[in-house]
């Protein structure tokens, strides 16, 4: 019985390991302009050879980086608050960033020696701001109920998009269509810097979360829970509250927000993998990053040769979907 | 094994617990009783570790409470919440391996000694059927099961039991206190904070009665009638059935 269990799952990894690997190659060929085979090989001046290198193939390899990231960050806040509604994007840690990114933008705060000039730094502090924030909340309040947590982030998920907005209308309006077009999230790149710049940061991710894959498997069967099998709980949680806001600050300083990729993903996986929590990682990482391709294909190809932002997209697609799962998922609760 | 002295909690100025002594030998079997209020769980979570702004001193196995990690505490005792909080899913034999998980260390997985401590008590517990099951999808009764046998595979020799037969039915409250009954004969260490006197008491060897934060009674089990008006405020009547002691509220 363990055994076939095992073949079936080896089955459904190899399926979606060549699924992915056939989006990733097909993707970069198709859009407004088709890029035919051999103008691959010719020289970095044919604009074939320009587009399929330097625009279309980094913005893939960036979607999946970006999709995957995001998809991991939203399983390991729902492991941590046992809920799928907790995601960076709901407690707010993601507007948390933007609003670290558009104040770093407006008021020229950028870091230029650091690679990407350094806004970054301001999304990694908006997002670690927030998080510090709900965890003052909840230790004033001597709990960290997964109400006190959500109902944080909801209020400062209000008071960001109002300090955004405030300060696209008060200040210097030259840039406030890039900074809007920003907020809407897009995957646009030429070359391939933010990409060498996540990589590393990407596989440490994964990496940890591989690493941690117990102690985060344990802590949403409950702090209690976790802690009485001798998980160090409050370590646990601040260590990898700093991890998240790490990555998605940066994640968001560069694509802007992007949602319900980190809500959605991890929730499939589960239908998928149910309780097997190795695999629902895995698929996790797979599938976060393959969504964001696809999906920011189609923002290219819906209406050419317009590009609708992704991150609408995603919002237009995602919403909608987790409302089915939430009613479906309700409907059984009370069956 | 657990030895507490002068033990004081208090939140917002307010006592939850004064001045409790307690100590806890091998191979006891302790029932914590007292009205809603009086400071059960609390106890039971600084002996637990999970709460260590207490004053006075709680030492478990002769290191202090509050410097000890969750990691040494989970080798010497095992804590079973009143609530359990599974919400997304999770697998039944990713709740027993993880009662080996005190023992794993950190960058390597469980060990085929692990998976055969695991095996044993699946066994002698009957759970065959479940390990592949999600545990959201079990019913109250076999959650404790499961949850008690993870303590179990913890193998240590204290479990800690809030309130463990809240919402259950009789025919699994009898089940689960054979199987507690048969922890304790095999020398484990058994502290049961519960409202569920009558079960209880017969298979006590020892009663902390709490009242308001302070203790009414501290000592090996003896049917006290005015120990037990005094902490319930009800009195409480004995007989005797079969041989069996039978405790039940006299009005």
């Amino acid at each position: 019985m363990e055994k076939r269990l095992f073949l079936s799952m080896n089955k459904k990894y190899t399926l979606l390991i060549i699924v992915g690997i056939v989006i990733l190659i097909v993707v970069p060929f198709i859009g407004n302009i088709r890029i035919n085979l051999n103008s691959l090989f010719r020289h970095t001046s044919d604009p074939h050879n320009f587009i399929f290198w330097q625009l279309r193939l980094p913005r893939t390899l960036l979607a999946f980086i970006v999709g995957s990231t995001l998809a991991v960050a939203g399983l390991i806040f729902q492991n941590l608050f046992k809920n799928s509604l907790a995601t960076p994007y709901t407690l707010g840690v993601s507007s948390g960033a933007a609003a670290g990114t558009v104040l770093a933008i407006k008021l020229n705060l950028a870091l230029p020696f650091l690679g990407l000039g350094g806004t970054y730094v301001y999304g990694f502090i908006g997002a670690l701001a927030t998080i510090a924030v709900i965890l003052a909340i909840t230790r004033i309040v001597k709990s960290s109920s997964i109400y006190t947590l959500l109902m944080s982030g909801v209020a400062l998920n209000f008071f960001f998009s109002s300090l955004i907005l405030l300060v696209q209308y008060l200040l210097d309006f030259t840039e406030t269509v890039s900074v809007l077009r920003w907020l809407m999230g897009g995957l646009t790149v030429t070359g391939y810097s933010e990409i060498l710049f996540l990589v590393p940061l990407y596989i440490f991710f994964i990496v940890t979360t591989f690493l941690l894959r117990h102690e985060l498997m344990l802590i949403s069967g409950g702090d209690q829970f976790a802690q009485s099998k001798g998980i160090d709980v409050k370590k646990l949680r601040n260590g990898l509250f700093i991890l998240v806001s790490l990555i998605v600050g940066i994640v968001v300083s560069i694509t802007g927000p992007i949602a319900f990729i980190g809500m959605i993903v991890p929730h499939i996986s589960r239908l998928v993998f149910k309780e097997d929590f190795k695999a629902v990682t895995f698929m996790t990482v797979l599938m976060g990053g393959l969504l964001l391709v696809l999906t920011d294909f189609l923002s290219r190809v819906l209406i050419p040769p317009v590009e609708i932002p992704v991150g609408i997209i995603t919002s237009f697609m995602g919403a909608p979907f987790f409302l089915f799962i939430l009613i479906s998922k309700l409907k059984e609760n009370h069956a | 094994m657990i030895e507490i002295r002068d033990l004081c909690y208090t939140r917002d100025k307010r006592y939850i617990l004064k001045n409790i002594d307690l100590k806890i030998q091998p191979g006891d079997s302790w029932m914590i009783i007292g009205p809603n209020g009086a400071g059960k769980t609390t106890l039971l979570r600084i002996m637990c570790g999970l709460l260590k702004d207490y004053s006075g001193s709680v030492r478990i196995d002769g290191k202090e409470a509050r410097n000890t990690t969750p990691k040494e505490i989970a080798q010497s005792l095992s804590y079973q919440p009143q609530f359990d909080e599974f919400s997304l899913p999770l697998k039944v034999l990713d709740i027993l391996m993880a009662g080996r998980y005190p023992y794993k260390s950190f960058f390597k997985d469980y060990s085929e000694k692990d998976i055969q401590a695991v095996d044993q008590i699946i066994r002698m517990m009957n759970l065959e059927p479940l390990v592949n099951r999600d545990i959201n999808t079990l019913s109250g009764g076999e959650r404790k099961k499961v949850t008690l046998a993870s303590a179990f595979i913890q193998d240590v020799p204290l479990i800690l039991f809030d309130e463990p037969f809240t919402f259950l039915d009789p025919a699994v409250i009898s089940g689960l206190k054979n199987i507690m009954n048969s922890m304790n004969r095999i020398g484990k260490t058994l502290v049961v904070v519960s409202h569920d006197f009558e079960i209880l008491f017969p298979a006590s060897t020892h009663i902390l009665a709490l009242k308001n934060g302070q203790v009414v009674y501290n000592g090996p089990r003896n049917f006290d009638k005015e120990m037990l008006r005094q902490t319930y405020g009800t009195h409480f009547e004995r007989i005797f059935h079969n041989g069996k002691e039978i405790i039940f509220i006299d009005e």
